[in-house]
C-alpha cells in the first residue's frame, strides 16, 4: 500500500481562530463536517493519502491553533512544511485583514522560501458574506498564492485545494524529490523553485 | 757726704777754668789777686763743711737715737695690743654660742609651754562639749546634744591632726567620744523607732495589694513625755540625727519603708486610698481599698492622694520652725524635709511615670487634647512638693515627662503597633485567606493629580486624553490588570498590611515629629518581617511546600502593597516626608525576592524528590512488578501538589515530565500499565492549573499546559505510541514530517517500535522507513 507512494508532504493549515481550518481539514479526511468543532488546542495532525494526476502523495497536514494564546507554540510547526494553507472567513472581514499578520508570520518561521502557498475563503455557504471572491483573488494573486473559495460544511472547493495545492507542490522541482534523501542544506535547484513560487493560481467557482 | 763733694768739685772746675781761659793774658796781673779769692773760697768751702759735719752729726744722730727708741715702744705696745685682742677673741666668742644655745632652749621651751596650753585648752573645751552633751542628753534637749557632740568631734579631729604629738589621753578620748555619739545615735534612733512607728504585713512580699492594706504608719509630732509634758519633737530628734550625718541613712530606710509600703501601693492600685487618724499629737496613716473599677490609675487622683500622704509627713515629722538658736548656718544641716525629699524622690518619679503617667498617655492621638489636664496636675503636685521644700525649686522630672506628651505618646503608639505586628509574624501561616482584585477594605486613594499643588501634573494629564480620545475608547485595559491576582494568603499578613495602612493613617493626622516616627515604624515593620519571618518559620518553610508557596504569595501580596503604600500617604504626611521621600518602593524587590528564593528553594527540594523517585521506579522492564508500579504511581501523584496556590503552579509541574525521556526502554507487555499511568498524568496534570475559583475559568489555563510545559507534547506522543498500531505509528511520524518526528529522533522511535511489536516482517519494513 504505501510502495507506490511517490512521497510525504508536510501541509500546514494556519489562520485566525474560527475560520474553519480544522473543518476544513475534517472534511478533507473524514468527509465529516461538526458545527459544534471545539478550538483546537495546541495543535492537531492528521494523515491522508491522495492521488493527484496518478501520482500518490501521502499528506502530514498540521492543523494549528488559531486562538493568539497558542501562538508561541507555532513555530515549531512551520519547520519543513511544502504546503500552507492560508484560511480566512468570508463572513468575517477581520479574518481577511489579518492575512498579512499570517504571511509575515509564515514567512518568518518558515525554513524554506519555496514553499506553496494556498489561499482559502472558507464559509461560502453562508450568507452574510464580507469579503468579495475579487478581493480574495488580488490578495492571493498580489501574494503569489493560489487561491480558492470552499465550504467546509457543504463540501465546496475542499479536496479541490489540497488536490490544487499537492498538484503545485509536486510540480515545483526540488521542493519534494530531494527532500528525503538531503536534510542537509540544499546547494542546487534554488532557481527553479524560485520560478515555481511565482506560479498563478487557481480560481475555482 | 757726696752731696757736699760735688760743689766743691764743681767749684775747682769752674776756678781751673777760669785759670785755663785766662791763662794767657791773666798769667801775671791776675795770678796773685786770683790766689787771695781761691784761698778765700777755700776758707769758705771748710766752714761750710765744717758746719756741715757739726749739723749732721750733732742734730741728726741724736734725734735717730729717739726715733729707734720711739719704735721699739710702738712695737711693744702693739703687741700688747694683739696680745689683748686674742684674748678678747677666744672667750668673747664661747660665751655668745652658749648664750645663743641658751637662748633657742628657752625659745623652744616657750612654744611647747604654748602648745601645751592650746593643748589643754581644746581638752577642756572637749571635756565641756562632752560634759554639756551629755548633761543635754539627759535634759533630752538633742540638738545641742548633737551640736555639742559635733563640737567635741571637732577639737578631737583637730588634736589628731597635729603631727608627732601623740596623747595617750586621745585614744581615750576618742573612745569616749564614740561612745557618746552612740549614745546619742542610739537615744536618737530609739526615739525615730517611737516617733514613726511601722506596722508591716508579715507577708515577705511588699508592693502586693494585700500587704499595702496591712500597713499602718503612726507618726507622732513630738514624743509623750515621762510625765505629762511634751517631750523633744519630732524635728528635734531629726536636727539631731541630721547633725550627726545619720539622717540621709535614717530617711534612706524610712524612705524605702514609705516606698514600697504606701507611695508605691498608692501609685500602682487606683482602688487604695491613704486614711489618716488623728490622735493626741499624732496620725495613724493606713491604706483603704474603697474598690474603685481596676484599670490604670488615672494620675490627677494619684496626685491627690500622694499629696496627703507627703503632706501629713511633712506636718508631723518635718515641719521645721526656723531655729533662731543656730547662728551659724552650717550647722543648721539641710532641711529635713529635702533630705527625705532626696531618699525617695527620684524612685518616686520614676514610679510614677512608669505605673502611672505611662498608662496615661493616649492611646490615639485624638484624646492628646485632654492630656492638658494631666500636666496641670503634675505641675500641681509638683509645685505642693516644691512648697513643703520636698523638691529643690529647679526639680521639674515630673512636669517635663508629662509636657513632653506627644514624644511618649509616639514612643507608647510604636512599641504597641510593633509588638502586634510581631505577634502577627509569628502567627501560623497556613491559616489563609483568599484575597482577590476587589479589595475587601477600602485602601486610601492614590493621589488625585488634579488636586494639590500638581500643576505640572495637572496639565499633563487633562492635555493627555484631548490628544489621544480615540485611543481611550480603543484600548482599554482591564481595571484587574495591575491587581493582585487571587490567591491565598496568611490572614496574618492580611492583618500586618492592614496594620501598616492604620499606622501610617495615624501618620497622616499626627506631627511632624510623631508622623516622621511613625512612617520610619512602618519601615521598621517590613524590614523586621524580613528578618523575623523567614528565620522563625524557617523549618516549616523548608518542610512544607504548601507554606512556602503561601510564603510566597505573602510576600507577593506585601511587596504590591509596597508599590503604591507611598504614593497613597505622599502629601497627607508632614514635615520632611511630604516631598516625596516617604517611599517603600524600596523594598518591592527585597520583598520579592525573598518569596521567590524561599519558594524556589521548595520547588528544587520537591524536584530533588520526585526524580529521587522516578529514578528508583526508572527499571519499567519490570513494570510488572507490583512495587515499581506502586513507587512509579506514587511518583507521579506526587508530581502535583494540589495545595499550590494559583499562578505560579507552572513552574512545579515542569520536573514532572522530564522523566518522560527516562521511559523509552519499555518492554511490550506493560504498555497499558504504561499508559495508565500516563493517563493519570495527562488527566489529572492540569488540573494543577487553578488559578480562579471558578471550575470553569480554569479550563482555559488548563488548556494552555503545552505552553508552559516543554515536554508536554513528547509525553502525549509517547502515550499516542504506546497504545497505537504500527500503522497508526508510521501515520504519526509521517515520513519524518509528522509529530512524532518532532519529538522523537528516529532510533528512539525505532527503539520504541522494537520494544512494542513482534518482530516481524512489517515491523522491519517500519523500521526501514524509518530514517
Amino acid at each position: 500500500m504505501d510502495e507506490d507512494i511517490l512521497t510525504t508532504l508536510k501541509i500546514l493549515i494556519i489562520g485566525e481562530s474560527g475560520v474553519g481550518k480544522s473543518s476544513l481539514l475534517l472534511r478533507f479526511t473524514d468527509d465529516t463536517f461538526d458545527p459544534e468543532l471545539a478550538a483546537t488546542i495546541g495543535v492537531d495532525f492528521k494523515v491522508k493519502t491522495i492521488s493527484v494526476d496518478g501520482n500518490k502523495a501521502k499528506l502530514a497536514i498540521w492543523d494549528t491553533a488559531g486562538q493568539e494564546r497558542f501562538r508561541t507554540l507555532t513555530p515549531s510547526y512551520y519547520r519543513g512544511a511544502q504546503g500552507v494553507i492560508l484560511v480566512y472567513d468570508v463572513t468575517r472581514r477581520d479574518t481577511f485583514a489579518k492575512l498579512d499578520n499570517w504571511l509575515t508570520e509564515l514567512e518568518t518561521y518558515c525554513t524554506r522560501n519555496d514553499i506553496v502557498k494556498m489561499l482559502v475563503g472558507n464559509k461560502i455557504d453562508k450568507e452574510n458574506r464580507e469579503v468579495d471572491r475579487n478581493e480574495g483573488l488580488k490578495f492571493a494573486r498580489k501574494h503569489s498564492m493560489l487561491f480558492i473559495e470552499a465550504s467546509a460544511k457543504t463540501c465546496d472547493g475542499v479536496q479541490c485545494a489540497f488536490e490544487e495545492l499537492v498538484e503545485k507542490i509536486i510540480q515545483t522541482p526540488g521542493l519534494w524529490e530531494s527532500e528525503s534523501q538531503n536534510r542537509g542544506v540544499k546547494l542546487s535547484n534554488h532557481e527553479e523553485g524560485y520560478r515555481g513560487g511565482c506560479g498563478g493560481y487557481c480560481s475555482m467557482l | 757726704m757726696a752731696e757736699t763733694e760735688t760743689p766743691s768739685s764743681s767749684l775747682v772746675a769752674a776756678v781751673l777754668e777760669a785759670v785755663q781761659r785766662s791763662s794767657g793774658r791773666l798769667e801775671k796781673e791776675g795770678l796773685g789777686g786770683r790766689i787771695s779769692r781761691l784761698s778765700d773760697r777755700v776758707e769758705e768751702l771748710k766752714g761750710e763743711v765744717c758746719r756741715m759735719i757739726n749739723e749732721r752729726y750733732v742734730e741728726f744722730l741724736p734725734s735717730m737715737q729717739n726715733a729707734k727708741e720711739l719704735e721699739s715702744e710702738a712695737a711693744k705696745l702693739s703687741s700688747s695690743i694683739d696680745q689683748l685682742k686674742s684674748m678678747i677673741e677666744t672667750e668673747v666668742q664661747q660665751d655668745l654660742t652658749v648664750a645663743i644655745a641658751e637662748f633657742t632652749e628657752l625659745k623652744q621651751q616657750l612654744e611647747r609651754d604654748t602648745l601645751i596650753l592650746s593643748v589643754l585648752k581644746q581638752l577642756q573645751e572637749f571635756d565641756s562639749a562632752l560634759q554639756q552633751s551629755s548633761a543635754m542628753l539627759t535634759e533630752k534637749k538633742y540638738v545641742p546634744a548633737a551640736h555639742h557632740l559635733k563640737k567635741a568631734q571637732r577639737c578631737l579631729k583637730l588634736m589628731e591632726s597635729r603631727r608627732g604629738f601623740e596623747l595617750k589621753i586621745l585614744r581615750a578620748f576618742h573612745i569616749e567620744l564614740v561612745t557618746q555619739t552612740e549614745n546619742l545615735l542610739g537615744v536618737l534612733g530609739e526615739e525615730w523607732q517611737r516617733l514613726a512607728v511601722w506596722r508591716l504585713p508579715q507577708s515577705k512580699e511588699p508592693g502586693s495589694l494585700e500587704s499595702a492594706l496591712q500597713t499602718e504608719l503612726r507618726l507622732h509630732r513630738a514624743l509623750p513625755g515621762e510625765d505629762a509634758g511634751v517631750g523633744p519633737s519630732a524635728t528635734s530628734v531629726l536636727r539631731g540625727l541630721a547633725i550627726l550625718g545619720e539622717l540621709r541613712y535614717r530617711f534612706k530606710v524610712f524612705g524605702q519603708l514609705l516606698l514600697s509600703y504606701i507611695l508605691k501601693p498608692l501609685v500602682c492600685y487606683p482602688s487604695l486610698q491613704p486614711a489618716l487618724q488623728e490622735q493626741s499629737n499624732a496620725v495613724a496613716l493606713r491604706l483603704e481599698s474603697v474598690g474603685t473599677p481596676p484599670g490604670p490609675p488615672s494620675p490627677v487622683e494619684v496626685f491627690v492622694k500622694l499629696q496627703l500622704v507627703l503632706e501629713v509627713l511633712h506636718k508631723q515629722l518635718l515641719a521645721d520652725p526656723p531655729d533662731p538658736r543656730s547662728e551659724d548656718e552650717s550647722d543648721a544641716g539641710p532641711v529635713l524635709a529635702e533630705a527625705l525629699g532626696e531618699a525617695i524622690w527620684k524612685e518616686l518619679s520614676d514610679c510614677l511615670t512608669y505605673h502611672c503617667l505611662v498608662h496615661s498617655i493616649p492611646n490615639s492621638s485624638s484624646k492628646l487634647g485632654q492630656y492638658i489636664e494631666v500636666i496641670n496636675a503634675t505641675e500641681q503636685f509638683e509645685r505642693a512638693l516644691k512648697d513643703m521644700r520636698f523638691l529643690k525649686e529647679d526639680s521639674t522630672d515630673l512636669l517635663t515627662y508629662a509636657r513632653n506628651v506627644d514624644r511618649h505618646f509616639a514612643d507608647k503608639k510604636c512599641q504597641d503597633v510593633i509588638v502586634t505586628a510581631r505577634h502577627l509574624m509569628m502567627a501560623e501561616i497556613h491559616n489563609t485567606v483568599k484575597v482577590t482584585p476587589e479589595p475587601s477594605e477600602a485602601l486610601p486613594k492614590l493621589p488625585d493629580p488634579a488636586a494639590g499643588d500638581h500643576s505640572d501634573a495637572v496639565v499633563l494629564f487633562k492635555a493627555l486624553p484631548v490628544q489621544g480620545g480615540d485611543l481611550e475608547t480603543k484600548a482599554r485595559l482591564s481595571p484587574h490588570t495591575l491587581s493582585f491576582p487571587t490567591c491565598c494568603i496568611s490572614e496574618s499578613v492580611r492583618e500586618l498590611v492592614a496594620l501598616a495602612y492604620q499606622t501610617l493613617e495615624e501618620a497622616s493626622a499626627s506631627t511632624d515629629q510623631y508622623s516622621a516616627q511613625l512612617f520610619y515604624l512602618v519601615r521598621n515593620i517590613f524590614y523586621l518581617f524580613w528578618d523575623v519571618v523567614p528565620m522563625y518559620h524557617k523549618e516549616k518553610l523548608q518542610k512544607l511546600p504548601q507554606l512556602a508557596a503561601i510564603h510566597h504569595n505573602n510576600c507577593m501580596y506585601i511587596a504590591h502593597h509596597l508599590l503604591t503604600l507611598g504614593h497613597q500617604f505622599q502629601g497627607r504626611l508632614s514635615g520632611l516626608l511630604c516631598d516625596g521621600t516617604a517611599t517603600f518602593v524600596d523594598l518591592v524587590p527585597v520583598f520579592r525576592r525573598l518569596g521567590t528564593e524561599c519558594f524556589l528553594a521548595q520547588m528544587q527540594v520537591q524536584k530533588g524528590e520526585l526524580l529521587e523517585r522516578l529514578s528508583s521506579a526508572r527499571s519499567f522492564s519490570t513494570v510488572d512488578d507490583e512495587d515499581s508500579y506502586a513507587a512509579a504511581n506514587r511518583a507521579v501523584r506526587q508530581a502535583h501538589p494540589s495545595e499550590l496556590p494559583g499562578y505560579l503552579s507552572p513552574r512545579a509541574s515542569r520536573p514532572t515530565c522530564s522523566f518522560c525521556v527516562t521511559l523509552q526502554d519499555i518492554s511490550a507487555e506493560n504498555a497499558d500499565r504504561l499508559y495508565a499511568l500516563c493517563q493519570m498524568m495527562v488527566a489529572e496534570g492540569p488540573q494543577v492549573f487553578v488559578p480562579l475559583p471558578e471550575e470553569e475559568q480554569n479550563r482555559r489555563f488548563q488548556e494552555e499546559v503545552p505552553l508552559y510545559v516543554p515536554k508536554w507534547m513528547m509525553f502525549k506522543e509517547l502515550m499516542l505510541v504506546l497504545q497505537a498500531s504500527l500503522q497508526e505509528i508510521m501515520d504519526r511520524w509521517a515520513d519524518s514530517k509528522g509529530p512524532l518526528a518532532a519529538e522523537f529522533s528516529p532510533s528512539e522511535v525505532k527503539n520504541l517500535i522494537r520494544a512494542l511489536f513482534q518482530n516481524t516482517e512489517r515491523r522491519a519494513a517500519a523500521l526501514a522507513k524509518i530514517k
